[in-house]
């Protein structure tokens, strides 16, 4: 870790000094390399939780590393859980839901989720964004709803 | 069996979770960003006198204690707590260390590289000892020359030459500005008489979404005025010749004379019809045909978008046929991408609607807007 956090450190500002507000920035999955310099160097951190029994059981692990980087970057605030791929027909993905609202604290978990839908897979075939394809609407409501919750989210944390 | 409380310390699980949701505490930021300074952005221009503001810049940063790089102590790191709850400070001030010895020793090597290129000449006044000085701040430029156009070298200064040899791009931008690709549809539309706007037939049960005016030849009589009687032609110019009288865009490449009166009729129908707010159209180039938005940023949305689902398709012909491209930009306006494909190439048409557009009202706009552009392809 740090060796790339000057690089990202660079890149923040010059998105700041262009006047943007808000970067938003997917990294890989797990909490080392360049993933740990961003997160070094952000604000805040929005953790994305697949809605299934074997995911969910990660979470300690996810917290504590939460925890340690708060050491590195005290400011980091974490804004949320937000959980995805959640199947609405199949009874496994809504108890992992429903288990990890009631394990985490009720603010941890973000209230709009994500779902899984075939129109993902086909969207990323297409390189194109979901929210765009024909039949995106419904997935892109789903996607403002969850943008403003972020946005109230992020409202809330600045003085 | 419980599928996730059986595998985890649900009560640890809630205290950690708890104290990460708790708000961050308010941490001086010298003690965070101590080891870097206000206005660190890496090592590649540490301490070059002839970098401009690092004498006002070092009197704010963070003064080293004249060690070398590997003996400094991470000072990001916050003091040791007699009883901390997850200790690794040990680990992180080695790999600190360790990164920024393999900085140092990176930044050394391009520095030889490019002394002895050449890249420094004149510079060396300021450094005689050829050295990476033990300060690790720079200023900060309002952009990054790595990042942003660059500048004519003729106006490039001396000590923004040694920033810009160490962030030294691999791109360059051509000496050669001029533009003497005309712009494609400018030139390539033929000096047609300019016709009426054509006729789209309605589709039940929407609205439909009529022209100004019908051509005399035409049967169904429109509410609206006729349109002036087309002037004598006159070749387009190209790209390069400065615009004229009732050329509505005075950059280059813009469309003007009867071409673009025809795409400000077409945006006129858009408007009235469909509660579009302003539009844009742009060739494959980004060469902006019509802009009624101004927003570079938008445009740029629109190209990518369009030449990503034209590349994803193979769409040979014909109007927008992936989907509804369209992005949400307010509370209550939608930027509809429509690319239309003519013989003058891929055209990107961007128009702001208070609402996405289904499907079959983008196949109408679409159609609208190729005879516009073609309107002798009886299309």
């Amino acid at each position: 870790m740090g060796v790339s956090l000057h690089r990202v450190r660079m890149f923040f500002r010059m998105a700041a000094s262009q006047g943007y507000d808000v970067c938003i920035i997917d990294t890989a999955a797990g909490l080392f390399g360049v993933t740990a310099d961003v997160l070094s160097a952000c604000d805040s951190v929005l953790v994305p939780q697949q809605a299934e029994p074997l995911g969910v059981r990660s979470v300690p692990k996810m917290l504590e590393a939460l925890t340690r980087m708060r050491v590195v970057n005290p400011r980091l605030n974490v804004l949320g859980v937000v959980m995805t791929m959640v199947q609405n027909g199949l009874a496994e993905s809504l108890e992992a839901v429903q288990a990890l609202r009631n394990l985490l604290p009720q603010m941890m978990v973000m209230r709009n989720v994500v779902p899984r839908d075939d129109l993902f897979i086909r969207a990323s075939a297409k390189g194109l964004p979901v929210g765009v394809m024909e039949e995106g609407a419904g997935v892109l409501t789903v996607f403002d709803s969850l943008r403003e919750e972020i946005e109230a989210r992020l409202g809330a944390q600045r003085p | 069996m419980d599928p996730v409380q059986s595998w985890l310390d649900a009560k640890e699980v809630r205290r950690m979770a708890e104290s990460l949701m708790a708000p961050a505490p308010e941490v001086d930021q010298s003690a965070v960003d101590a080891g870097y300074g206000d206005d660190f952005e890496g090592f590649a221009n540490a301490g070059d006198p002839g970098v401009p503001g690092h004498a006002g810049l070092a009197a704010q940063a963070h003064q080293p204690d004249g060690r070398p790089h590997a003996q400094r102590q991470p000072v990001d790191a916050a003091p040791p707590d007699p009883a901390p709850v997850f200790r690794e400070p040990s680990a992180l001030a080695a790999e600190e260390s360790g990164a920024r010895v393999a900085m140092g020793n990176t930044l050394a090597d391009a520095r030889r590289v490019a002394e002895g290129s050449g890249m420094l000449q004149g510079e060396q006044e300021g450094n005689p000892a050829g050295e990476l000085p033990a300060t690790s701040v720079s200023p900060t430029p309002a952009s990054s020359p790595a990042l942003s156009p660059d500048v004519h070298p003729e106006a490039v200064s001396p000590a923004s030459v040694v920033a810009k040899s160490l962030h030294d791009s691999p791109f360059h931008v051509s000496s050669d500005q001029s533009q003497t690709q005309p712009v494609p549809v400018a030139r390539q539309v033929s000096p047609a008489v300019d016709v009426a706007p054509p006729v789209v037939p309605a589709a039940a049960p929407a609205p439909p979404v009529a022209p100004a005016a019908a051509p005399p030849a035409a049967a169904p009589p429109a509410p609206a005025p006729a349109p002036p009687a087309p002037a004598p032609e006159a070749d387009l110019r190209s790209a390069d010749s400065s615009p004229d009288e009732g050329a509505g865009g005075s950059e280059r490449g813009a469309a003007h004379g009867p071409f673009l009166a025809r795409l400000q009729r077409f945006s006129a129908v858009l408007r009235r019809d469909l509660d579009a707010s302003a539009m844009f159209l742009i060739d494959n180039e980004g060469q902006v045909l019509l802009d009624e938005v101004e927003n570079p940023k938008l445009i740029q949305v629109a190209r990518t978008l369009a030449n990503a689902s034209y590349r994803a398709t193979r769409q040979t012909a014909g109007s927008a046929a992936v989907g509804n491209l369209h992005v949400k930009i307010g509370a209550s306006a939608t930027l509809e991408v429509i690319p239309v494909r003519s013989r003058y190439g891929l055209l990107i048409l961007g128009v702001i609607f208070p609402a996405p557009l289904g499907a079959e009202r983008v196949q109408q706009v679409a159609g609208l807007l190729y005879k516009t552009v073609e309107p002798d392809s009886g299309r």
